[in-house]
């Protein structure tokens, strides 16, 4: 069976400089996989590969078996992988429903709405009309999550959902993740919180410099397994 | 007193026609980050074939307007997908570099076709009636001018707040690397905006042909006046170049009231006054 989506042996470079070699990272349709490791260690790299924001060699990401890696962002959201960028990036100038909406440029059809989103994220209701930079962080990652949903995507790559949020309210964001699920979307988590990223995902990468260097179901992951594939022990 | 009065009022008409020499730098230092140092040659084009389709080849102004207009739009996007597109980077210096050889080959090409005579179009009647209001007078076309000029302005804001390639427009200004994660083909919205400044300069180019006499050598000028009104009234603001283009007017009006020869001088030293008290323009900062 072809995963939903895949690398194979996927290098990745930025200049002259090797960020990624050889990996290989498989996400199944209905899954939630997590990527873990240290700062710098490669895990933004490959989300931006998967992104379209990194060239690589095309047929190191496939997408149900079809070799999409190095096509343009917009020409890879148009085939439903969506992402939540770190930092939120809002569109600063525009309204929380006009962030939304720029979800829709994706072209594709599906059931998410402006209402449908407002749904999930209820905080968002009365703050429609206010600029995306007059939210505060939370509600900011809301309309980033928002957004990805209105473009009717298979995939979103979240790029750490937690990154300068306070506990509870990652856990308000965190709530739409099930949802997301039960609405046929897979997800693939880059995460700081290695504790939160294994209770969220079915699955779980370590990456250190660049490889894979420990992986597993999420529940069976041993904490000092992880502990030293973080410092680059033999695990 | 009436002369000030007359000439003040002169400077408000004429910077209806400057906001428009500005909106379109503006669009497109706004989206692409390019400083285009041809927007005025592209300017002097746009007159030059209003003049071609009107003086040379006879054909009415409305005709002209529905000919030159498309042209321009047609031009801009060429323009932008076959040659800007790929100056765009993290470097500014290749876009100034292929904008100002742009400039160059236009000027030399008009002066190639239609010489280095002064030219001006003639639109009829319009040009001398006036209207009376007590001692003040106002020229109809001036009037006119200024009529379209905030038009075209509140024209460009409604697309820009009340459509959707307006909101596309906007989120390309904030970011576009996210834009495109969105799935937005910013190669073709860059193309779209230039169009849009280049029509707009089209309707500026058409209005001042009669305003004014032109050379192939005019570009140059124009565009000094579109960077002022632009700095004047602040970077990204769509009103702003309305406020800028009045003040611009209205301060060369108010020199040439004292002296003649200030008329172009005073509009710099006004420019040069609030880049230094208000560096982010009148309305800058606000959208």
């Amino acid at each position: 069976m072809t995963a939903l989506l895949e690398t194979r042996n996927l290098d990745a470079f930025y200049g002259d400089f090797q960020a990624l070699y050889g990996v290989d990272v498989k996400l199944e349709e209905g899954q939630c996989v997590a990527l873990i490791g240290p700062n710098g260690a490669g895990k933004t790299t490959l989300l931006r590969s998967l992104v379209g924001w990194v060239p690589v060699a095309r047929e190191t990401v496939l997408l149900n078996g079809q070799p999409i890696g190095g096509m343009g962002p917009d020409k890879i959201v148009s085939l439903g992988i969506a992402s939540v960028p770190e930092g939120r990036r809002l569109f600063p100038s525009l309204t929380v429903d006009e962030n939304l909406l720029m979800g829709t440029e994706s072209g594709r059809a599906g059931p998410w709405t402006l209402d449908k989103v407002m749904e999930v994220f209820p905080a968002l209701r009365d703050r429609r009309r206010h600029r995306g930079s007059d939210l505060s962080g939370g509600q900011q990652q809301m309309v980033a999550i928002g957004r990805a949903l209105m473009s009717n995507p298979k995939v979103v790559l979240f790029d750490e959902l937690s990154l300068g949020l306070a506990p509870t309210i990652v856990n308000d964001i965190a709530r739409a993740l099930p949802l997301m699920r039960d609405n046929g979307i897979s997800i693939v988590l880059v995460e700081q919180d290695v504790r939160r990223a294994l209770a969220m995902s079915d699955y779980a990468y370590c990456i250190l410099e660049g490889r894979i260097n420990l992986q597993g179901v999420s529940a069976d992951l041993a904490f000092e397994d992880i502990e030293k594939a973080f410092f680059g022990a033999e695990a | 007193m009436t002369e000030l009065i007359n000439s003040l009022a002169q400077g408000v008409l004429i910077g209806g026609l400057y906001a428009l020499f500005a909106a379109g730098l503006s669009l497109v230092f706004g989206i692409m980050r390019v400083v285009n140092l041809a927007h005025g040659d592209l300017i002097v084009t746009g007159s030059f074939m209003t003049f071609a389709t009107v003086s040379m080849l006879g054909l009415p102004l409305w005709l002209a307007v529905l000919i030159v207009l498309p042209m321009m739009g047609l031009l801009g996007y060429v323009l932008q997908r076959g040659l800007l597109n790929h100056t765009i980077g993290t470097d500014v210096l290749p876009p100034l570099l292929v904008t100002f050889g742009i400039s160059i080959i236009l000027q030399n090409g008009l002066l190639q076709i239609f010489t280095a005579d002064n030219r001006k179009l003639d639109f009829g009647a319009i040009e001398v009636m006036s209207l009376q209001m007590g001692p003040v007078a106002m020229g109809w076309y001036a009037i006119l001018v200024f009529a379209v000029a905030v038009a075209t302005i509140y024209g460009l804001q409604f697309l820009s707040y009340r459509t959707r390639l307006g909101r596309v427009l906007r989120a390309t200004t904030d970011d576009p690397e996210v834009a495109r994660v969105m799935g937005v083909r910013t190669d073709h919205v860059f193309g779209i905006a230039m169009a849009i400044a280049l029509v707009i300069c089209g309707i500026a180019a058409i209005l001042f042909a009669a305003w004014t006499s032109f050379t192939p050598l005019s570009g140059p000028s124009r565009l000094l006046i579109a960077f002022e009104v632009v700095v004047i009234g602040g970077i990204g603001s769509i009103w702003g170049t309305l406020a800028g283009g009045i003040t611009l007017g209205v301060a060369q009006a108010l020199g040439g009231y004292l002296d003649p020869a200030w008329q172009t001088l005073a509009g710099h030293i006004v420019f040069v006054i609030i880049l230094a008290l208000r560096p982010a323009g009148i309305l800058g900062g606000r959208r």
